[in-house]
């Protein structure tokens, strides 16, 4: 066996992740490969001071801290920056803006012409009779007599009553 | 700073059920049940990030971030990953955020508390064994680093390293090996 295959197998060793057979490969190598013994040394040495590396205790308040700041809540973005509302020249103009368009609002109210309330329920229920009224005259000048008498009156499409290809 | 050793290989890891109720209460905006997944990683995390930037405070600092976005991003956790992966992998990119950010200086280990009752000699040394397992570190790529850091310091199984790191088992196989090699050939150019 190679070295380099040796010790490709003794990274696996170190992990208990090497395979019985692979094993015994492994062991029979390193009885007779000092160059491999020595690696292995080495990597156990490194495995012992990585093992040892100091660890830290978290700080007595770290959770506390981490709890504040889950709990505050995050601040709703406005879409005008926060420091354009601290301007002396934007709070000044946005005023006057302000100012500007409730005068105009008020010039309009009083420009406007006031309008009669009506009832419009009322006015549509005349003009449906009227309508109705006089197709059904017509109607009947057509039934009785054979002749249609509503050309250029309204279209058939305003017609209260069903379509002639939908009479009969 | 304190030496005592915590509670990396034999961590209260609570039970699997246990864990998942307080991943789904913490889904809905529960601070309680977070604060139990924080004290139980807490531990984990904050050395992780030491292991991976050399001193104490801005450990701290990126394990308070890995938690705050692991809050945050609760809702993209799949219940069939393991949280503790999850976890971990959310704190290596914080860590990484912070390398890339960090001007290039050399982690000193200055930064211990002087008290009283302390053997010193034993302090120094095991200053000097950090500092020197620091130098090497820093001169290993990173995915070598992070995969010796995963397997030696914090014990993870293949498996474990493969889900945290995104590749395949094989890779974790590889990559260990490389960085066996590589970890003790700078160790010999540095300190013989």
């Amino acid at each position: 066996m190679q070295c380099k295959k040796a010790q490709k197998l003794l990274s696996l060793w170190l992990d208990g992740m090497l395979a019985e057979k692979d094993e015994q490969v492994l062991l029979a190598h390193l009885q007779n490969c000092e160059n491999c013994r020595k690696v292995w040394h080495q990597w156990e040495q490194m495995r012992a001071m990585l093992r040892s590396y100091p660890s830290i205790t978290p700080s007595p308040n770290f959770d506390r801290k981490v709890l504040s700041r889950l709990k505050t809540p995050k601040a709703p973005s406005s879409p005008i920056p926060s420091h354009w509302l601290t301007n002396p020249a934007f709070r000044l103009t946005s005023s006057a803006i302000g100012g500007l368009v409730v005068m105009g609002l008020t010039l309009l109210m009083l420009m406007l012409p006031v309008q009669e309330q009506t009832k419009p329920s009322e006015q549509m229920h005349h003009w449906q009779w009227r309508v109705l009224g006089r197709e059904v005259v017509q109607w009947l000048d057509f039934e009785l007599r054979g002749e249609p008498k509503w050309q250029g009156g309204s279209s058939s499409s305003s017609s209260l009553l069903p379509s002639r290809s939908s009479r009969c | 700073m304190q030496f005592a050793r915590a509670s990396l290989l034999s961590p209260s890891l609570m039970h699997e059920t246990e864990e998942s109720n307080l991943v789904a209460k913490s889904k809905i905006g529960e601070a309680e049940a977070f604060a139990k997944l924080v004290e139980c990683y807490r531990d984990r995390i904050v050395n992780l990030a030491f292991q991976l930037l050399g001193n104490k405070d801005d450990a701290e600092d990126a394990a308070q971030e890995t938690f705050l976005l692991a809050f945050e991003h609760l809702s993209d956790f799949r219940s069939e990953a393991q949280f503790s992966t999850w976890l971990y992998r959310i704190a290596i990119n914080t860590c990484k955020m912070k390398l890339r950010q960090r001007k290039p200086v050399e982690p000193l280990p200055d930064d211990y508390e002087l008290f009283e009752g302390v053997n010193w000699h034993e302090v120094e040394e095991r200053i000097l064994k950090k500092w020197q397992v620091d130098k090497v570190l820093a001169r290993l790529p990173e995915n070598l680093r992070l995969i010796l850091v995963l397997r030696e310091m914090h014990e993870l199984s293949y498996d474990e390293i493969a889900q945290v790191l995104s590749i395949p088992i094989g890779t974790v196989r590889s990559r260990l090996f490389e960085a066996r090699k590589k970890f003790a050939q700078i160790w010999q150019e540095l300190f013989g």
